[in-house]
C-alpha cells in the first residue's frame, strides 16, 4: 500500500476537472504526479474526478439542438477527408518530402551498398494523413519496423510554453513519441518508435514539460492502415 | 414455453440504477460500433447527449453560434477518434461533457469572453438556468441521475457549491473565483476539494 501523501495532487486534480487550474499549478500538478510515477491512487483520484465533472454538467436542463447537427457534423467529416483529397499537389510535395527523407533515413541506418536500388524499400512504407482543422500533417513509417517521420505545414502555432505531443494509441492506451513544434508552421519530427502497431495517431497541445499522459483533446488524429 | 419475468423489483433506486447500467453499456456499445464508421450509432449517441453538451456549452461560453461551434467540434472528435475514449477512465457521456466543457473554457480563457459577455440571454437558454442547481425541477422525465447531481449540487455548503459553479459553469480560473468571492486563494482551493468530494462519493453512489 501506497505511504505516500496524495492531499496536493488530489486537490490539483479537483481544481482541474473543473477548469480552474492555473498554469503554475498545472505545472506543480504534473511534477508531483510525475514522482509518484506508476501511481494507481492518482489514477483513481484523476478518473473520479473526472467523471464526477463531466456529470456536473448534466445538472443543466438540456437545450434543444437543430436536427440537421449531426449531419453538419458527419459533411465535415467527410468534407476534411475531400479537401484532403482536393489538395493533390500539396499532399504529393508533403509526401513526396518526407518519403524521401524517410529512405534517407532508412539507408543511413541500414548502410545498404549504393549499387542497391534504393526504391526497393518504398514498396513497404505506409503514409497516413492526420485529420485537423488547419494545415497539413502526415506520418510515413514503415510497418514492422522502428521509426516514422512526421512532416507537417501550414500548422498553427501551439502557443507560448506549448508545444505538440505525438502520441500512438493502441486501444486506448497513449504513449508518447515525444513533442515538437513547427516554425513557420512547418514541422519535421523523427521518432524512433514503432508506431505500426497502434491504431490510432494523435497529437495534443502540451506544456514544453512534454508530459507522460495527454492533458488536452487531439488537434489531429490518424488512423493507422 | 418462454420464462416468465415478474415485476417483483420495486420502483426506485434499484431500477434506476438498472436503467443507468443499461444506459452506460448502450453508450459503450455505440463508441464501438462508431469505431467500425457506423454512422446511425454516432446518430444515436449525438441525439442523446448534444442537448446537454450544448447546454453546457452555452452556458460557459454565453454565445450560442459559437456553443454550437464546440458542441460539433467536440461530436466530430468523437467521430473522428472513438478510440481515444478509455471506459477504465469512466462513462461515455462524462467523456463527452468533459471535450465540450474544455472546450468551452479554452474560449472563454483565450478570447477573454468573459470580459465580452453580453448579460443578453441567448436565444433557446431559459433564465432559469443561470443557477443550475434553480433549473426546472418540475420536469418529470428527467432522469434520475439529473436530479441526483441536482440535489447534491444542492447539499453543498453555498460557499462550496458558489466555487463550484464558478469555475465549472461560468469557465473562471480559480485566481478569478478568489477575486470575485473576495475568498483567499487557499480557501477557493479547499472548497472546490471538499465539493468535488462530496459531488464524488454522489456519483460513485449513483455507480454502484
Amino acid at each position: 500500500m501506497s505511504e505516500r501523501d496524495h492531499g496536493l495532487i488530489e486537490e490539483l486534480l479537483a481544481l482541474r476537472a473543473l477548469g480552474g487550474l492555473e498554469p503554475e499549478d498545472d505545472a506543480t500538478l504534473r511534477a508531483a504526479m510525475a514522482a509518484h510515477g506508476d501511481c494507481e491512487e492518482c489514477r483513481r483520484l484523476e478518473a473520479g474526478f473526472e467523471e464526477t465533472a463531466g456529470l456536473l454538467g448534466f445538472a443543466l436542463e438540456p437545450v434543444p439542438v437543430r436536427e440537421e447537427l449531426a449531419d453538419r457534423v458527419l459533411e465535415r467529416a467527410r468534407n476534411s477527408r475531400g479537401a484532403d483529397e482536393r489538395r493533390p499537389r500539396r499532399r504529393a510535395a508533403l509526401v513526396a518530402v518526407a518519403a524521401a527523407l524517410v529512405i534517407v533515413l532508412a539507408g543511413v541506418a541500414s548502410l545498404r551498398p549504393r549499387t542497391q536500388p534504393i526504391v526497393g524499400a518504398r514498396p513497404t512504407q505506409e503514409v497516413i494523413h492526420f485529420q485537423g482543422d488547419a494545415g497539413a500533417l502526415a506520418m510515413v513509417y514503415a510497418p514492422g519496423q522502428p521509426g516514422a517521420l512526421i512532416w507537417g505545414e501550414g500548422l498553427p502555432s501551439p502557443g507560448a510554453g506549448k508545444t505538440y505531443e505525438i502520441w500512438m494509441i493502441t486501444g486506448s492506451t497513449p504513449v508518447s513519441t515525444g513533442c515538437a513544434s513547427p516554425t513557420d508552421g512547418e514541422l519535421a519530427a523523427y521518432t524512433s518508435a514503432d508506431v505500426s502497431g497502434s491504431d490510432v495517431m494523435a497529437v495534443t497541445v502540451e506544456s514544453t514539460s512534454c508530459p507522460a499522459a495527454p492533458t488536452t483533446q487531439p488537434v489531429y488524429t490518424a488512423t493507422l492502415v | 414455453m418462454p420464462a416468465q419475468v415478474t415485476a417483483t423489483m420495486p420502483i426506485g433506486s434499484g431500477v434506476s440504477r438498472m436503467a443507468e447500467d443499461l444506459s452506460a453499456a448502450r453508450d459503450r456499445q455505440l463508441v464501438r460500433r462508431i469505431e467500425g464508421g457506423d454512422e446511425e450509432a454516432f446518430r444515436s449517441l449525438f441525439a442523446t447527449y448534444a442537448p446537454s453538451a450544448m447546454a453546457l456549452a452555452v452556458r460557459v461560453v454565453r454565445q450560442a453560434q459559437l456553443a454550437e461551434e464546440i458542441v460539433q467540434e467536440a461530436f466530430l472528435t468523437l467521430w473522428r477518434s472513438p478510440g481515444v475514449f478509455d471506459e477504465r477512465r469512466g462513462s461515455v457521456k462524462a467523456w463527452l461533457m468533459t471535450m465540450v466543457h474544455h472546450r468551452a473554457v479554452d474560449v472563454v480563457r483565450r478570447e477573454e469572453a468573459q470580459r465580452r459577455r453580453s448579460d443578453e440571454m441567448v436565444v433557446g437558454v431559459r433564465e432559469e438556468a443561470e443557477d443550475p442547481t434553480d433549473a426546472v425541477l418540475a420536469a418529470v422525465a428527467a432522469p434520475a441521475e439529473r436530479d441526483a447531481v441536482r440535489t447534491a449540487l444542492r447539499s453543498l455548503p453555498p460557499e462550496q457549491r458558489e466555487v463550484l459553479e464558478l469555475m465549472y459553469f461560468d469557465g473562471l480560473s480559480q485566481s478569478q473565483v478568489a477575486e470575485k468571492t473576495g475568498a483567499p486563494l487557499g480557501t477557493v482551493k479547499s472548497r472546490a476539494l471538499l465539493g468535488m468530494r462530496r459531488m464524488r462519493s454522489v456519483v460513485e453512489e449513483l455507480e454502484r
